[in-house]
């Protein structure tokens, strides 16, 4: 009921628009009929829009489209042999340029190119149909923006089934026994998990107070590690502003941080030193003292009591002649190699 | 920038697992900032938690942008934006306070050119007059002058085209012409002639202050009206008259000038009361118009001699500092004078017979003093004292002293007196500007802070 809707509206703005939109496209040059734009115009309408957008939302919809470039793609996918030849001249040198700099390597980006190129004229086939992936370019922004994201979507699709290989492998020598619910499930009383859980549902309240776009930059910036002219391009903004945006996002996310940890039963000082840890040292702690308390049973009881005076002592307890620094095992002739593993 | 606690970035990374991703459309769209407000929170929030697509992003922005990096790193280092932009300022301040300084100075030096110029003028005219007492031992030299007295008239009425040399017919003549419509408005001719006549030679003698100002400016013009009220004895010559003629006209002179101290004849003035008003307002004003117009007649690059702006292949034009008129066919390297052939004027609407007269007569005067300056070889042709210069291609407008107003169309080969006039009033008072914008439009102002304009080259004039 509601598509139908949408797509009356849509097509009485595209009708109302229609002769305007056509003069835009060119479509004359490609030989290209104002009925099929019109029919590409529905599609895309149709396709982009939700069904709550109103008239004018449409209509600034319709008018924000890059018509002309719409329809060199859709001639293009509809295999006429002048838009290919305008396209080749347009795009080609700027096609392999945007390869190279994503691959970073001659070869590579002429792969990539190229795998790109088959996609775009469409080898493989539908009902005996060549299916174009330039037919699925809906002209929201430029067609040589669009053309440099499916580079760049191929060429992370391909980088990412590398990746998966790896941490494949990874996993399959690391085991999954590991993972952290299992383990919370399993103990929630021992210090350190304890810690590793007040410190994660004090994290994720404050991560969730922020909007999406300070969740983007702080991931951008300090999981990505991309550069803060990079992430002010990706945002449209300035340098400048990204570079205040992080500097007080950390600020305030320490702060707030801080806060809920005093919330959960934590003096300040307490606190501040459950920031300044490693997690991964505590979560290699746990990862430690399961692996104690399971296999060696003659250490639990002595463990049980050592948790009961001090959660640090019971880490010193298995190898006495370690180093009581706070739990970490660094020294543990037994740990080293796993540690260094992750 | 300040680290991100561990445990911070260890949530970040395991959120929850994004849904569908964006299709290449839409984040083609987000990098573009093309996406609505609505649509881009979606796509943000799906950015937060999906480094994939973080990574394409990335990857997908344009190369030209890379370069619109590199500015906005040098952007960030403001200090030294900053202290170059300081040092920028005091440089830029001391050079404006230097181009005022250097420009003082040139204002300076030219209005004391001006009048370093007009003394030497003063002192010429009294030398002049000097040897006019004596004998015309100059007189030989010209070769245009007539041997007697009354032959030189006949000639000058036979020869129209020697329209220099007889003033005294010319001015008659077109009295005559003009006098139909005009005769009751003014005293007579000769009655003003004799007061300007009187007054400008006694002015700089007797008013010392005056001395430098008027010379120039009235001497000629008097001299020329003396000569033509008594063509017998007037000379044509560079040393013009015969000793006996001399005493009469001085003595008249300190007659005039007893009576009124202060008059002083504008030389374009139509009677003895616009003179005088003419005069109170222009003389305090004289070297400040003449530096006024030097400067407008001349760029202040070159100041000795600019020419006006004229094409390459068209002659430039200037002023000497004399006051004749010059022109250049290289750009400026060379100048000759140029002889400026006084035909009868051409009258705009209606014309006074003082005012034909009398730049008639001032003429005269100019072009024998010229013709000993510049040894002219024509006897049909002198140099007046010019004060400003328009050309436009060979179109060329040159005014003066006098109300004079020559023309030329060919590049200043033929030359037309314009008197330009309109409703009975005829402009009067030294030309001090002459501007032309094109063929057609041209402004003219006067000493006697007069404005005439044009819009037909010159055919008809109007007042403001």
């Amino acid at each position: 009921m509601n598509s139908t809707k949408q797509m009356l509206a849509v097509q009485s703005v595209v009708q109302e628009l229609l002769a305007e939109l056509h003069a835009k496209s060119g479509c004359d040059k490609l030989r290209m009929t104002r009925e099929s734009l019109a029919e590409i115009l529905c599609e895309v309408g149709a396709k982009s829009t939700t069904a709550a957008a109103s008239e004018t939302e449409l209509r600034t919809f319709f008018l924000n489209l890059r018509v002309e470039e719409l329809a060199l793609a859709r001639a293009c996918a509809a295999g006429n042999n002048s838009a290919w030849e305008l396209f080749l001249t347009r795009y080609r040198e700027k096609l392999y340029l945007s390869a190279l700099r994503i691959a970073r390597e001659d070869s590579a980006a002429r792969e990539l190119a190229d795998s790109l190129y088959a996609d775009l004229y469409g080898t493989t086939t539908r009902d005996g149909q060549r299916i174009s992936k330039l037919a699925s370019y809906t002209g929201r922004g430029s067609l040589e923006g669009w053309l440099r994201t499916v580079l760049a979507q191929e060429y992370v699709n391909r980088y990412r089934r590398t990746k998966r290989l790896i941490s494949l492998d990874e996993e399959s020598e690391e085991g999954t026994q590991f993972r952290a619910p299992a383990m919370k499930e399993e103990v929630s009383s021992a210090d350190p998990r304890l810690q590793v859980a007040t410190l994660e549902s004090a994290t994720d309240e404050a991560l969730s107070c922020l909007s999406g776009e300070e969740r983007m930059i702080l991931s951008a910036y300090y999981l990505d590690e991309r550069t803060l002219a990079e992430i002010a391009r990706m945002l449209g903004v300035h340098e400048s502003t990204i570079s205040r945006k992080v500097d007080k996002l950390a600020k305030s996310l320490r702060k707030q941080l801080l806060a809920g940890l005093m919330r959960r039963d934590m003096s300040r000082r307490q606190a501040e030193e459950a920031l300044e840890v490693d997690v991964r040292d505590l979560q290699l702690d746990i990862r430690r003292s399961l692996t104690q308390e399971k296999p060696p049973p003659a250490f639990s009881e002595k463990s049980e009591e050592a948790q009961a005076t001090d959660g640090r002592e019971w880490i010193g307890i298995p190898n006495p002649g370690g180093v009581p620094n706070g739990g970490h095992p660094k020294t543990s002739p037994i740990e080293a190699p796993k540690k260094l593993r992750t | 920038m300040p680290q991100l606690p561990q445990i911070v970035r260890e949530r970040l990374k395991t959120s929850p697992p994004p849904g569908i991703h964006p299709d290449a459309d839409v984040l083609t769209a987000f990098g573009e900032r093309l996406l609505p407000e609505s649509e881009r929170a979606v796509v943000l929030d799906h950015l937060a938690r999906c480094g994939d697509c973080r990574e394409i992003i990335a990857l997908a922005l344009p190369v030209s942008e890379a370069a619109d990096v590199a500015p906005l790193r040098n952007a960030q280092r403001g200090w030294f934006s900053r202290s170059a932009l300081r040092w920028g300022m005091v440089a830029a301040g001391i050079v404006a306070a230097a181009s005022v300084g250097i420009h003082q100075i040139r204002v300076h030096q030219r209005a004391n050119v001006t009048v370093a110029h007009v003394t030497s003028r003063a002192q010429e005219q009294e030398q002049q007059q000097e040897s006019d007492a004596r004998i015309p031992i100059q007189a030989p030299q010209a070769q245009t002058a007539a041997p007697a007295n009354s032959p030189r008239e006949e000639s000058a009425v036979k020869s129209p085209a020697a329209v220099v040399s007889n003033k005294p017919a010319s001015a008659h003549e077109t009295k005559d012409f003009l006098q139909p419509g005009r005769t009751g408005r003014a005293g007579s001719a000769e009655a003003s002639a004799m007061v300007a006549s009187g007054a400008a030679v006694g002015g700089p003698r007797r008013n010392p202050k005056m001395a430098m100002a008027e010379p120039p400016r009235d001497l000629p013009f008097a001299q020329g009206l003396r000569k033509s009220m008594s063509p017998a004895t007037a000379k044509q010559a560079p040393v013009p008259a015969p000793s006996p003629e001399v005493p009469p006209s001085v003595s008249e002179t300190v007659e005039v000038q007893g009576q009124s101290n202060q008059i002083a004849t504008q030389s374009g003035s139509l009677s003895q009361e616009q003179s005088l008003q003419g005069r109170n307002a222009g003389e305090p004003q004289l070297s400040a118009e003449r530096a006024d117009v030097v400067e407008r007649a001349k760029p202040p690059a070159a100041p000795s001699d600019t020419p006006t702006a004229a094409p390459a292949s068209t002659p430039r034009w200037t002023i000497s500092s004399s006051g004749s008129l010059q022109r250049s066919f290289d750009g400026g390297n060379t100048w000759q004078n140029v002889a400026v052939a006084a035909k009868p004027p051409v009258i705009g609407n209606v014309m006074t017979a003082e005012s034909v007269a009398r730049p008639q007569a001032d003429k005269s005067f100019k072009k024998s003093r010229s013709r000993e300056e510049n040894k002219s070889q024509t006897p049909t042709i002198s140099n007046p004292m010019f004060r400003a210069v328009a050309a436009a291609g060979l179109e060329v407008w040159a005014g003066g002293s006098g109300s004079m107003l020559y023309h030329s169309r060919d590049g200043g080969e033929q030359w037309t007196r314009v008197l330009p006039s309109a409703h009975g009033i005829v402009l009067t008072g030294d030309i001090t500007t002459v501007e032309f914008s094109d063929r057609q439009h041209g402004t003219v102002s006067t000493s006697s802070s007069e404005v005439w304009t044009t819009g037909d080259g010159g055919q008809s004039w109007q007042k403001q």
